[in-house]
């Protein structure tokens, strides 16, 4: 398989885990945006120099994961690039922060390598929380929940087609670097005064392929305004989930459990 | 009155002085006229390019022309009541990559049946018998972008066939299909109710399917008549870049033999 069916591959994946049968795929994904970016909100808003409150977030990932039947590996796995660039972008904050602020044995240890940690749990964790909410969520259902809170039609729909666009595109390029390759079988990769025709017949291709599905989806009913609109209404076990995961994400935010556990036995 | 009406009612499809170039200049349809009854099956005959795909992509209002009418069940074909209109048509697309864009087939398929308000239970069978009803139910859970080419032009049939729409229109329904599923799909379009063009180079299958045929050159309508006279008019379709179906060729081969 090739790197590009791999490509096409893993987004179909998304689609088919957002399938499953599990409790979290079956609630509302409205419920699960709001708490989604609420986790995010209140993960961010953690003090830099706190990277301990940063580790009890993770509690709630933890949860999801249990709940949700995530495969750990996988996602570890599909978002490893996004983790280098945020390693990559918290490894800034010692070079510029120097002030010493402790010491472990010998080893100094400045504000800016704890706030690097921080940087680096923060981002790690919300990247976590929106792949957790799509997994179980699917595109189609993100914007059902855009819609929910008035997003237009419109401007859902050409989010939803620049995804299904990706697939369309991604075929395209494969089509067309075959074609190039069967008929220039000497070389290594394109040669680069093919590289401009080759780019614009891709585009010109994509873009029409792409209008193609659009009159598909329109000859079979498909009404931007009306498509996202099906499965309105929180029911029981939407609201069960909401208040349970708000309670949790509100919890380890602002009450130190850890510290709280240990109180007790200290003064037991 | 009353007759004009009658014979409105049971026209499904008319075409009134149809001109259509897609760039201004160059004109790929003019003057066509056409009447076409509920209930009949067409075949749309033609060499490469004469405007075969443009003239059904006009019916269902993927282009439009500036000048003429095309009047689909007493409704005319315009941007206003377009959804009206494609209520009633199911499109079979030329290129069925182009048609299909959901992840599994059973997703394509049902698409259409939620789009018009049915519940999922409902569209989940109707979407697995029109499935079997073709003879893929096999595919069910497949992902699209991993089917063969005759494959992907059965989904794309059965995505139309869904809907039971009162008129279908095939553009090219058997390319790709091998002998079983071509048999099979001929015995599918025998069964359907409803008014049926389909265009092809396909001339055996609209001969054994088609009552009336429309033979297409130099951007008219240059016969239109019973399938089995057109057919057999070796002249007529020789000087309009076709020849005769294979199944007369080799009768006729037989007939010199003996
Ligand atoms: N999108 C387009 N823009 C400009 N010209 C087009 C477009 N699509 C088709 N044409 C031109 O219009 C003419 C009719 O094309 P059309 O696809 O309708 O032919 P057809 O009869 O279906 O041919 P075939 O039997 O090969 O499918 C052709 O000359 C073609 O070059
Ligand atoms: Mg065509």
């Amino acid at each position: 398989m090739n790197k590009i069916d791999y490509a096409i591959m893993e987004i179909h994946h998304l689609d088919h885990e957002a399938k499953k049968e599990n409790i979290l795929t079956r609630i509302n994904p409205l419920a699960k945006l709001i708490i989604t970016f609420l986790y995010i909100i209140l993960l961010t808003s953690i003090d830099r120099y706190k990277p301990q409150q940063c580790i009890y977030m993770c509690i709630y990932l933890i949860l999801i994961k249990i709940i949700g039947e995530i495969s750990m590996k996988k996602c570890i796995k599909r978002l490893k690039v996004i983790f280098t660039i945020v390693l990559v972008i918290g490894i800034a904050n010692p070079i510029i922060n120097r002030n010493i602020v402790a010491q472990i044995g010998k080893i100094p240890i400045s504000s800016g390598m704890i706030s690097m940690t921080t940087l680096m749990i923060k981002g790690c964790f919300a990247i976590i929380a929106s792949y957790f909410f799509i997994i179980t969520t699917g595109m189609e259902n993100f914007c059902v929940a855009l819609r929910m809170i008035h997003i237009p039609g419109v401007l859902i729909t050409v989010i939803l087609l620049i995804y299904r666009y990706i697939i369309v595109f991604l075929k395209e390029v494969q089509r067309i670097w075959t074609a190039y390759s069967m008929r220039a079988p000497n070389q290594k990769g394109v040669n680069f005064k093919a590289w401009g025709s080759m780019i614009g017949s891709l585009m010109i291709r994509s873009i029409d392929k792409a209008g193609n599905v659009y009159d598909s989806m329109e000859l079979r009913g498909f009404n931007p305004d009306t498509f996202f609109d099906k499965k309105n209404g929180f029911c029981e076990i939407d609201l069960i989930y909401f208040i349970f995961s708000a309670a949790v994400i509100v919890v380890i935010r602002y009450i130190n459990i850890f510290e709280m556990i240990g109180n007790v036995f200290v003064f037991q | 009155m009353k007759a004009e009406e009658c014979v409105m009612e049971s026209s499904m499809l008319k075409i009134i002085d149809l001109s259509f170039s897609y760039d201004g200049k160059r004109e790929v349809l003019s003057g066509i006229n056409l009447d076409i009854k509920a209930g009949e099956c067409i075949g749309l005959i033609g060499a490469n390019g004469v405007g075969k795909s443009t003239l059904l992509k006009l019916i269902v209002g993927l282009e439009f022309a500036k000048k003429g009418k095309i009047i689909v069940n007493n409704m005319e074909v315009n941007s206003k009541n377009l959804r009206e209109v494609r209520k009633n048509i199911g499109y079979v697309f030329q290129d069925s990559d182009a048609q299909l864009f959901m992840p599994t087939v059973h997703e394509d398929v049902k698409f259409a049946l939620l789009n018009y308000g049915y519940g999922k239970d409902e569209a989940d069978q109707i979407a697995y018998e029109t499935l079997k009803k073709i003879g893929i139910e096999n595919l069910k859970d497949q992902s699209i972008y991993h089917l063969s080419g005759g494959q992907k032009k059965l989904v794309s049939i059965a995505t139309v066939l869904v809907l039971n729409p009162d008129m279908i229109i095939f553009d090219e329904p058997t390319v790709c299909l091998d002998p079983k599923n071509r048999r099979k799909f001929m015995e599918v379009l025998r069964s359907l109710g409803g008014t049926k063009i389909v265009a092809s180079h396909d001339l055996d299958l609209i001969y054994d399917t088609c009552d009336r045929s429309v033979l297409i050159a130099d951007q008219r309508i240059v016969k239109e008549g019973i399938t089995q006279k057109i057919l057999t008019d070796r002249e007529l379709l020789e000087n309009n870049g076709l020849e005769l179906p294979l199944s007369m060729i080799s009768r006729n081969k037989m007939s010199v033999i003996m």
